[in-house]
C-alpha cells in the first residue's frame, strides 16, 4: 500500500486502532473485525456513535451475508472479504477517497495537468511527468482538494505516517520539487502559496 | 549451580602445572639415573669379560684357558651367581658352573637370568688374544665372551632414589599448591575489594569513583576503564537531569504566555475581533511549542532506530536550493547573503525526507546565528569515502569547548538563551541523530570566524 502511494499507520490491537482513528484525520480506515482488545464491530459502533465520518472499509474473513449486511448497516462504507486481490483493495480505497473528496472521475484535471489516480500517472499538456512516491502523494492530495487552501499540517497528516518526524520544512521542500517538475516558463503556476495558511492547487486565473 | 570461580581455576591451574613440572622433572632424573647406573653395571660386566679374555692363550692352533674357578667365586656360588660363556667361532668352549650347561644369549642388554632374576648381559668379541710365539697376522678365529649378572646393583639404589624423588615431589607439589593458593588469594583480593566497591554504586550514586589501583598493571587498567565508563554514565545521567530541566524551562515561558493569552481572553465578554486576535496570538505562541515537541519526538524516534523511508537518488544541488528557500525570507530580513557552490548535477542515494530535515535545520541554525549582514555558503565535494557537504556562516563566536557542545540538546551559543522564539537548541541535535541514522557524520568547527557544519555521507549511500 505504501508502494501504491498511501501513507499507512497500522496496528494489530483494537484499543490502539480506536485511539489512532480518534486522534487522526485519516482518509480511510481499513478495519478487521477479529481484533484483540476490542473487536471491529465495537470500533465501528463507537466511531459512528461519536459522529466520526471517516470512510471505513471492513476487511475480514467473515464473508457471510449477514456479516456483510451487519457491517454496512453499522456504518461501514465498504466490505471486502479475505482472501482478496490487492489491486481490488487499492481500487476500492481510491473509490472511497474520491467519494470523500467528492471527486467522481478517477482522472483529476486541473487546467492542463492530469492525474490518473488509477495508474498513478501525471501528465501536463499530454507530457508525462515522473514523480517520486512522496511527490505523487502530495500532488494527489492537493488535487483531491483542488481549489481549497490546505495547511502544511493537513498535508503532513495526510501524506506522512503517524510515526514520522514532522517538519513543515519538508512539506515546503516537496512543494518546491513539485513546482520544479510541473511548472515552468511555458507552464503556468498551478500550486499557489497562501502566506501563513498553506497551499492550494488550482487553475490559473 | 555455582558459577566458575577464578580463584579455584587459578589454584587448580597452578597446582596442576606444578605437579606436571614435578612429574616431568622426576621422570627425567630417574631416567638419567637409571641410564647412568646401567651404564656403570655394563662397564663392570665388560671389564669382567675382558678379564676372562685375558685368560686365553693361543699357540699352534690351540687355545689354553687359564681359568681358576676358585679365583672367581661369583661364578661358582649357588646363591645369586654370575654367569659367563665363551665361544670360539660360534663353538662354545667354556661356560661357568652356574650356567649348568645352559647357554647365554649373544647380544647386550637386559635379560632374564637362568635362575629367573632380572639381569644385564655384556658380550665382547675379539680376535686379539695372548700368543706364545709371533704369528703371521691375527689368529683366524673370533673369541666371544658373554658375562651376565643380576641388576641388583642398580635396582636397589634406583628404587630408593625413585621413592625419594616421589616423596620429595609430592611434598613439593603440596606445599607449592598451598603457597599458590595463598598467593592467588592475595592477588585476587583487589578484585574482591573492587567488587565490593562496585556494589556500593547505584544509578543515582555514581560517586565516589573506584579506587585507583594503578600499582597493579592489570587492575589499574580495568579500574581506569570502569572509572571512564562511570564518568560517561554520570555525564549521561547529568544530561538526562539537565534535559528534563531544560524541557521544563523551555516549555514554561511559552506555555505561561499561551495560558495568559487564553485566560485574558476569557476574563470578560469581548468582541469577536478581540477573540479572533487572542486566538491568533495563541496560535502564534503554540506553533513553536509544537515545533519543539515534534523535534524532541524526532530525536526520540531516531534514537529508537530504523527508518522505513526508501533510498532514492537525490539531486543535491536542487535539494540544498529547495531547503534554502524556506529560510530565504528570514535571511533577507537579516541582510544575509547565500552562495551555493554545490556542484551542479551532484547526486546521492539517500533518504530524502531525512536529508531535508538535516539541511533545513542546518540552514535554520546558520540563519539564526550568523552575524547581521553576514553570509552563508554551501559547498560539497566527493572523495574516496563519500560525500562531504559544508555549510558555513560568518559570525562564529564559539570557542573549541563550546563547539564540542553544539550537538547537545537544548544547548545554545548564547548562554542567557535570550534568543528564544523558535530556537530551542534542538536543531543540530536532530541533525547529528539523523546523520548517525544515515550512516554518516556531522562535525562542527570554527575557522577564521566562521561556523562550519560538515556533513559526511558514505559512498554507498544511506
Amino acid at each position: 500500500m505504501r508502494e501504491a502511494g498511501f501513507s499507512v499507520d497500522a496496528t494489530g490491537d483494537g484499543e490502539e486502532g480506536l485511539w489512532y482513528a480518534r486522534s487522526n484525520d485519516f482518509d480511510v480506515v481499513i478495519l478487521d473485525l477479529m481484533l484483540p482488545g476490542i473487536d471491529g464491530w465495537t470500533i465501528l459502533e463507537r466511531l459512528r456513535g461519536e459522529g466520526s465520518e471517516v470512510p471505513i472499509l471492513i476487511l475480514t474473513a467473515k464473508g457471510a451475508v449477514e456479516d456483510r449486511v451487519r457491517g454496512l448497516d453499522l456504518g461501514a462504507d465498504d466490505y471486502l472479504t479475505k482472501p482478496f486481490a490487492l489491486d481490488e483493495l487499492l481500487a476500492r480505497l481510491r473509490v472511497l477517497l474520491r467519494r470523500r473528496y467528492k471527486v467522481r472521475n478517477p482522472t483529476i484535471a486541473v487546467a492542463d495537468l492530469e492525474i490518473d489516480t488509477a495508474r498513478q500517472r501525471v501528465t501536463r499538456a499530454g507530457e508525462a511527468i515522473e514523480l517520486t512516491a512522496r511527490e505523487y502523494a502530495l500532488l494527489h492530495y492537493l488535487a483531491l482538494r483542488r481549489g481549497e487552501v490546505v495547511s502544511r499540517s493537513e498535508i503532513w497528516e495526510h501524506i506522512y505516517e503517524f510515526d514520522s518526524s514532522a517538519s513543515s520544512n519538508v512539506v515546503d521542500v516537496y512543494i518546491s520539487f513539485l513546482r520544479k517538475k510541473t511548472e515552468g516558463p511555458d507552464r503556468p503556476r498551478l500550486i499557489r502559496t497562501h502566506r501563513g495558511r498553506g497551499y492550494s492547487l488550482e487553475a490559473p486565473e | 549451580m555455582r558459577p566458575p570461580s577464578l580463584r579455584r581455576r587459578l589454584i587448580l591451574g597452578v597446582g596442576a602445572a606444578l605437579i606436571g613440572v614435578v612429574v616431568a622433572f622426576s621422570a627425567t632424573v630417574l631416567t638419567v639415573a637409571h641410564r647412568s647406573l646401567t651404564s656403570g653395571l655394563d662397564r663392570s660386566l665388560e671389564a669382567k669379560a675382558r678379564a676372562l679374555i685375558g685368560l686365553f692363550t693361543y699357540d699352534d692352533d690351540t687355545f689354553e684357558f687359564e681359568y681358576v674357578p676358585a679365583l672367581s667365586p661369583e661364578f661358582q656360588r649357588d646363591e645369586a651367581p654370575q654367569y659367563f660363556q665363551v665361544w670360539i667361532n660360534n663353538r662354545c668352549v667354556a661356560r661357568s658352573r652356574s650356567l649348568a650347561g645352559g647357554d647365554l644369549p649373544r647380544s647386550d642388554g637386559a635379560l632374564e637370568l637362568p635362575d629367573g632374576r632380572p639381569g644385564r648381559l655384556r658380550v665382547v668379541s675379539t680376535n686379539r688374544v695372548r700368543v706364545d710365539h709371533e704369528a703371521d697376522g691375527p689368529p683366524p678365529f673370533k673369541l666371544t665372551v658373554a658375562v651376565a649378572r643380576d641388576d641388583g646393583p642398580i635396582a636397589e639404589p634406583f628404587q630408593r632414589l625413585a621413592a625419594l624423588i616421589l616423596f620429595a615431589g609430592l611434598a613439593f607439589a603440596a606445599l607449592s599448591t598451598l603457597l599458590a593458593a595463598a598467593v592467588v588469594r592475595r592477588g585476587l583480593a583487589p578484585l574482591q575489594r573492587l567488587g565490593k566497591d562496585i556494589e556500593k554504586l547505584s544509578a543515582d550514586a555514581l560517586e565516589p569513583r573506584l579506587p585507583d589501583l594503578v600499582a597493579l598493571e592489570e587492575t589499574g587498567a580495568l579500574v581506569g576503564k570502569l572509572n571512564d565508563f562511570l564518568d560517561r554514565l554520570a555525564a549521561v545521567r547529568g544530561r538526562e537531569r539537565a534535559f528534563s530541566s531544560d524541557v521544563a524551562h523551555e516549555l514554561r515561558s511559552p506555555l505561561a504566555a499561551l495560558y495568559a493569552t487564553i485566560e485574558g481572553a476569557l476574563t470578560r465578554e469581548r468582541s469577536a475581533e478581540d477573540y479572533a486576535a487572542a486566538l491568533e496570538e495563541a496560535e502564534r505562541l503554540a506553533r513553536p511549542l509544537i515545533s519543539m515537541v515534534d523535534m524532541l519526538l524526532g530525536i526520540a524516534r531516531l534514537e529508537r532506530g530504523g527508518s522505513a523511508e526508501p533510498l532514492e537518488s537525490i539531486d543535491l544541488t536542487e535539494l540544498v536550493e529547495a531547503c534554502w528557500q524556506s529560510h530565504a525570507e528570514e535571511a533577507e530580513r537579516r541582510a544575509l547573503s547565500f552562495v551555493n557552490v554545490v556542484p551542479a548535477g551532484l547526486s546521492i542515494k539517500s533518504r530524502p525526507d531525512m536529508l531535508i530535515l538535516v539541511f533545513s535545520n542546518a540552514f535554520k541554525n546558520a540563519v539564526a546565528y550568523a552575524d547581521q549582514g553576514g553570509d552563508l555558503r554551501a559547498e560539497a565535494r566527493v572523495d574516496g569515502e563519500g560525500l562531504v557537504l559544508r555549510l558555513s556562516n560568518s559570525g562564529c563566536r564559539l570557542n573549541d569547548e563550546e563547539l564540542a557542545l553544539v550537538f547537545e540538546s537544548f544547548w545554545r551559543g548564547d548562554k542567557a538563551r535570550t534568543r528564544a522564539g523558535e530556537n530551542f537548541g534542538l536543531g543540530l541535535a536532530l541533525v547529528r541523530k539523523i546523520m548517525d541514522q544515515l550512516g554518516g557524520r556531522a562535525r562542527a568547527k570554527g575557522e577564521d570566524g566562521r561556523f562550519i557544519l560538515e556533513l559526511s555521507l558514505p559512498a554507498g549511500g544511506a
